[in-house]
């Protein structure tokens, strides 16, 4: 469990929350329609994973520096959504399930 | 009424943000680089061993130290002794007050052997890092102003750029790129709304720092204006003021042991917790001796200090502790700005979420010439003000890290026995920065971007390889020693410059063509 860990939470659940903005549901997944409930889905799964991502940085650090950590990864993960959606949307899907899959298996209770 | 609202916002981020946008680039940028303060000036010393524990204890290394001032700089007004302490203070380090006319004595020892650590004279990273606040060629009081002003310009313009910011969900992770002015936008908006913890943050802490100084009013009116006043109110910062201003004897005094002082703050501290001591008036009837400790793991550091008299060795004062709420807030925000508690990871987030602030400022100005730009080109050529502001733009943003690698090859290349070295190194900066100014004033403004970024990026990324050609301290060898401060340097040095690079590459593919066809005529007429 390390900085590491609590950016991938933090890309996992930005890239949900992207996945909750219709021009960026329609670049990764082809089709224009963003259904009410899907964009609620996508909503709730990433403020979750948002809520996961300063408890994990919290877990590491402490209050003080940890939530210091946690904005930290929060720039930078949202810099790399970013990123991914302007240049490579198709490899944005894989990418967030990658980072899940990193923060989960770093994830604060090992 | 709400569009009126976010219209007069929107008029007053534009030019409360370009107006004093060079120095908050500045401010941006060299002030970044603090975060890797120690380690810049490690690698503009490339004499100084690598820093290691000594298994010396704090009375033997406190004992080296007095003794060498005592040598060096008898009549000092004050001395100090820094004890090492990690990545902040990395040797054991004396400082004595200038006298009368001259300049301050300062030197790193070698713990063990208590010889002196020889390397040439320069600023150091402490310098580069010091202008961020400090400025240069200007007195300090004038520079506090300047950056304080600057600040809350800054902090302003973050706020009314919220406002002005229509789609900020919609748009939160939105980066549209080979759109013209489109994509400025985006850039500039991105940056702005990923690092705005930090922006926030690092603009208000800022202010706190000089807070009384900006708002002396709060001072006289709390504490009054008197001389005991004041003295309590510096008590209370935990800045033993009445100390440092007492009046000597003249009467000559022997320095008690130190021993029986590290000794009771020890008792109350716990052991090796010493991080500095000084002595006000060594020598003299009424010397004083402060021990002082600080914490700096955490975002809530503390500091604490021991006061004794030189000559009898008795305590005088015991600072309080600093618990009172405004002043734990005002604590924490220094800490979180200068985040000496950050380990290696953090610490480069912090660097570069400094750079993002500085990509802001860049891509803001961009922006502000861009959208003038495009206004106009259907009609009559660019007037001068757009102009002028198009060429400092190539002279700040691509010019000043010009000037910051030339800062660093000056190190390399001025000769070690230059009388002011250190200062030299410094005028080089300045000189470099005033040639990258007129050279964005003399060519076209297309031109001169791709031109600058091209010698940033050969600047920059030559640095470690000129350190391989006049040093033994080169990625060859620190790689492989694990010298992780001189070895990141020259690390992030090649990041930089394939940065520029990328600048550059970026900036000659982008003819004016590109952002929006068209007529021929209207084009030749726009180019300034």
């Amino acid at each position: 469990m390390n900085a590491v860990a609590v950016i991938a939470w933090c890309g996992a659940a930005f890239m949900a929350l992207a996945l909750a903005l219709e021009r960026h549901h329609a670049q990764v997944f082809e089709t224009a329609a963003l259904p009410r409930r899907e964009r609620w889905g996508w909503r709730s799964a990433g403020a979750a994973l948002l809520g996961l991502s300063a408890w994990a940085a919290v877990q590491l650090e402490g209050w003080g520096v940890g939530l210091v950590l946690w904005c930290a990864a929060l720039t930078v993960a949202g810099l790399g959504v970013s990123a991914l959606l302007a240049w490579r949307p198709k490899a944005a899907l894989p990418a967030g399930g990658s980072a899940l899959l990193v923060a989960l298996l770093a994830g604060p209770w090992l | 009424m709400k569009e009126g609202f976010r219209q007069s916002m929107s008029w007053l981020h534009t030019w409360v943000g370009l107006v004093l946008s060079v120095l908050l680039y500045f401010m941006f940028v060299t002030g970044s680089t603090g975060y890797f303060r120690t380690e810049i000036d490690r690698w503009m010393q490339p004499e100084l061993p690598p820093p290691v524990a000594a298994n010396v204890s704090q009375a033997q290394m406190l004992q080296t130290g007095l003794a060498r001032l005592a040598e060096k700089a008898p009549a000092a007004r004050e001395w100090y002794v820094s004890l090492p302490q990690g990545r902040l203070n990395p040797y054991l380090n004396v400082w004595a007050s200038a006298p009368e006319g001259g300049m301050p004595f300062t030197e790193n020892l070698d713990a063990a052997s208590g010889l002196p650590l020889t390397a040439r004279p320069t600023g150091g990273g402490s310098a580069l890092y010091a202008m961020h606040y400090l400025l240069h060629y200007m007195p300090e009081r004038v520079a506090m102003y300047l950056v304080g002003v600057a600040a809350m310009f800054m902090l302003i313009a973050l706020v009314t750029g919220l406002v002005v910011h229509k789609k900020i969900f919609a748009d939160f992770f939105t980066f549209r790129p080979h759109k013209g002015q489109r994509s400025w936008l985006d850039a500039h908006n991105l940056s702005g709304v990923m690092a705005l913890p930090f922006m926030l943050m690092i603009t208000y802490s800022g202010l706190v720092f000089y807070a009384y100084d900006y708002m002396p009013s709060v001072r006289a009116a709390l504490y009054g204006t008197d001389e005991a006043a004041v003295q309590r109110f510096d008590t209370e910062q935990g800045y033993a003021s009445q100390f440092y201003s007492a009046e000597p004897a003249g009467r000559p005094a022997t320095l008690a042991p130190i021993g029986p002082m590290l000794d009771q703050a020890t008792a109350r501290w716990g052991p090796g917790q010493l991080h500095w001591l000084s002595v006000i008036h060594p020598g003299d009837a009424n010397a004083r001796v402060g021990l002082q400790r600080q914490t700096l793991g955490d975002v809530h550091p503390v500091s604490q200090s021991l006061w004794f008299d030189g000559v009898s060795g008795q305590l005088l004062f015991e600072e309080p502790p600093k618990d009172a709420a405004p002043q734990v807030f005002a604590d924490v925000m220094i800490a979180l700005h200068e985040g000496h508690f950050a380990g290696p990871v953090l610490r480069w987030l912090y660097f570069a979420t400094g750079g993002l602030g500085a990509a802001m400022i860049a891509t803001g100005l961009v922006l502000w010439t861009a959208k003038r730009r495009q206004r106009l080109q259907s009609h009559s050529p660019a007037h001068a003000g757009l102009r002028a502001i198009e060429r400092l733009n190539v002279g700040t943003i691509a010019g000043l890290p010009i000037a910051i690698a030339v800062y660093f090859w000056a190190n390399r290349l001025l000769p070690v026995s230059l009388p002011d070295r250190a200062a030299w190194e410094m005028h080089a900066l300045f000189i470099a920065w005033a040639a990258t100014l007129l050279h964005a004033a003399l060519r076209p403004a297309r031109c001169a971007w791709p031109e600058q970024w091209a010698l940033a990026a050969l600047l920059l990324a030559g640095l470690p390889l000129l350190n391989a050609l006049t040093t033994d301290v080169h990625l060859g060898r620190t790689l492989i020693a694990g010298d992780w401060a001189c070895a990141g340097f020259d690390l992030a040095a090649l990041a930089l410059g394939a940065a520029a690079a990328l600048a550059w590459r970026l900036s000659a593919r982008r003819a004016p063509s590109r952002d929006r066809p068209l007529p021929q005529a209207a084009y030749e007429g726009s180019r300034g």
